[in-house]
């Protein structure tokens, strides 16, 4: 098998939006996540992939083809779109049915329909119309329906997004499953433990650009190397600030007088929050609110884009 | 496409749209019960039939049957109506006639009573105006067909611009324009344009979705109002505004569908706009421009079908190609639009606006 995926300079702005930013990337067939936050560019990438959109400048070609203005690499390619859109007045069984036939199939696209739908455990419900699914029925009925045609490469955006714990659980199953199977699965997500349950290999995606691409472990290892931010908020941020300069392990430190907010950024989390309680008690002074900034990936990715 | 035409026709039949069909089609049809019911019609009717009994008598035609009234030294005879001899006027049906207007001879029953004289209303026998025997032929009923023609007109006239001038476009409007519109801001297009479906087949599948979908509703819709004006003009009138009704939606849903396509988020106002401009106004303007409207060629088939004399004159503002040009022109019309329309389908971008 070639390339799953190869993309040279690709660039698309809207007007002059930029999409996505002069990306190179070169994938090999397998499971691979697709990580950045929300806007960072995932699912105009995604929609160039799929051939929804043209590129600007550059070009992306996909299992060897080019896929804009070319419908018939859809055999190959299975979409579960992020947009959480239906035709409600259809049963997932009438929907999955009549994409199935789009996908050129005859009498046996309600079988394989239904095969799809019980992949997902969606046969329960897939009589009744979808106005009346949940959020987890409905992202099993859009991930049965990228897969009701067998595809080589599935592409899922956002799969998990609304979904409960065991209908988490079990999308992930069939990623790695569908994996397990030989199939090359590009899962989108902005969430890195989601990602992290299904595959080790990631794209990194932020501001339109490709940040990283490769295992997990590497990713992991670029993220260390960037200081983490905390912010913590009293009544006399100076004296707090000048406490933790002099006793912890800080790289540096931002204070904001009005907000009565200090900034502080360490490159050993682990050290600092073991030292806090003890430096915060010793000044005397009672911290109001503590709060880590990269609990967003946001944040971790901001690092990464002044990195590169 | 056999599957894109089938959600379609799914998505008008079964989903909230058809309420929207329902609507555009039973008004009409009240419209007409209402115009019927408030003796609008039946106004029109008898106008038209005192027309006749004038004009017949205009032409000295007198028929075997008839009785000779003379007053004021006249000959007075009618049919159709109340005749009352007051002493230096005659009203007829309440109205006044000049002497020279009454100084005629008609057909009917007479019956006399304390110095009046009331006809019994009997209607002429209606017959089928034809241009060929028509309005060259005298004899009795040259003049009830005269009229007749007058009726059938107007009833056509009124059922053209009910349906194809105004139903149709609506329809085309609500229908046509919203084919991609729909599947934008519903965010559904995705599913369909990420499968290995020529997009010419889209359009297609689309295209005759809607025809399918609105042609049985729209001709019972034109049928009730037919039938609510007393089946006036037979297999002519009614054969000919079911077809121009039927050319109508077919033609106006492929311009308004490549509207769809050239701007998505827009159609409905251009669509609004090319309506009232081109398809109103500019239609009646009698120097070629007109000549690239649809309506121009609905009236043709029209007054064709209805082999309706028109002046030259008028015929430029009306319409006067021939039918078979007609429909070759709306075939045109119809090919060009499905065609561009395919093609902006597989080149242009069509943007789903994100989630986020």
């Amino acid at each position: 098998m070639g390339e799953l995926l190869e993309a040279r300079n690709l660039t698309k702005l809207y007007g002059v939006i930029i999409g996505v930013n002069d990306v190179n990337l070169d994938l090999q067939p397998g499971v691979i996540g697709l990580l950045g936050p929300n806007g960072a560019g995932k699912s105009t990438f995604l929609k160039l992939v799929t051939g929804q959109l043209r590129p600007t400048e550059g070009q992306v070609s996909v299992l060897g083809q080019n896929p804009w203005s070319n419908v018939q690499l859809f055999n190959r390619i299975g979409l579960c779109p992020e947009q959480d859109s239906f035709y409600d007045n259809m049963s997932a069984l009438e929907f999955v049915t009549s994409l199935a036939r789009l996908s050129g199939m005859g009498q046996e696209a309600q079988d394989r329909a239904e095969q799809a739908l019980a992949r997902v455990s969606a046969t329960e419900f897939m009589h009744r119309s979808i106005g009346e699914y949940s959020k987890g029925m409905r992202q099993r009925t859009k991930i049965a329906q990228a897969i009701v045609h067998d595809p080589d490469f599935l592409i899922l955006d956002e799969p998990l997004t609304g979904t409960d714990p065991i209908c988490r659980r079990e999308i992930m199953d069939l990623v790695t499953e569908l994996g397990a199977e030989g199939k090359s699965i590009l899962v989108a997500s902005h969430v890195l433990h989601e990602v992290q349950a299904m595959t080790d290999q990631f794209v990194l995606i932020f501001g339109g650009r490709i940040l990283a691409a490769g295992k997990v472990q590497e990713i992991r290892g670029l993220m260390n190397e960037f200081p983490h931010r905390i912010s913590l908020r009293c009544s006399d941020p100076k004296k707090l600030a000048g406490a933790l300069i002099r006793d912890l392990p800080i790289d540096g430190v931002e204070i904001d007088q009005e907000r009565e907010e200090v900034m502080v950024l360490t490159k050993d989390p682990g050290e600092f929050y073991a030292g806090l309680s003890q430096v915060v008690l010793a000044t005397g002074l009672s911290v109001r609110e503590l709060t880590s900034a990269d609990d967003k990936l946001e944040a971790v990715f901001n690092y990464l884009m002044a990195a590169s | 496409m056999g599957e894109i035409f089938r959600m379609q026709l799914g998505q008008i039949l079964g989903g909230r749209m058809k309420w929207l069909m329902l609507l555009c089609l039973s008004l009409p049809v009240l419209l007409t019960f209402g115009a019927v019911s408030a003796g609008g019609v039946s106004e029109i009717k008898r106008e038209i039939d005192s027309e006749i009994i004038f004009r017949n008598a205009r032409r000295g035609i007198v028929p075997e049957t008839s009785e000779q009234v003379l007053w004021k030294g006249e000959d007075l005879s009618f049919l159709g109506g109340q005749l009352k001899l007051t002493e230096d006027a005659i009203l007829w049906s309440g109205r006044e006639m000049s002497n020279r207007r009454a100084t005629v001879i008609g057909e009917g029953n007479f019956i006399i009573t304390d110095g009046e004289l009331w006809i019994d209303p009997t209607k002429p026998q209606r017959k089928r105006y034809s241009r060929q025997s028509g309005s060259r032929r005298s004899g009795p009923d040259a003049a009830t067909e005269e009229i007749q023609l007058g009726m059938e007109l107007i009833y056509s006239i009124y059922l053209f611009l009910l349906y194809p001038q105004t139903i149709c476009l609506l329809l085309a409007l609500f229908y046509g324009t919203s084919v991609l519109g729909q599947e934008l801001d519903g965010k559904t297009l995705t599913y369909l344009f990420t499968r290995p479906l020529a997009r010419w087949k889209f359009v297609a599948g689309k295209y005759l979705g809607i025809i399918v979908a609105l042609a049985i509703p729209l001709t019972l819709s034109v049928l009730a109002s037919w039938l609510l004006l007393g089946a006036v003009g037979g297999m002519a009138l009614i054969g000919s505004i079911l077809l121009v009704s039927l050319a109508a939606i077919i033609a106006y849903n492929a311009i308004f569908l490549l509207f769809g396509f050239l701007i998505p988020r827009r159609a409905m106002i251009a669509a609004l706009l090319y309506g009232v401009f081109f398809e109103f106004i500019l239609s009646f303007v009698p120097a070629m421009v007109n000549q690239l409207t649809v309506t121009y060629y609905l009236r043709s088939i029209v007054t064709g079908i209805m082999q309706v004399e028109v002046p030259r004159e008028i015929s430029r503002i009306v319409g006067g190609s021939s039918i078979p040009f007609s429909l070759l022109a709306l075939l045109i019309i119809v090919s060009i639009s499905l065609l561009l329309a395919s093609i902006l389908a597989a080149r242009k971008e069509f943007v789903i606006k994100d989630e986020a």
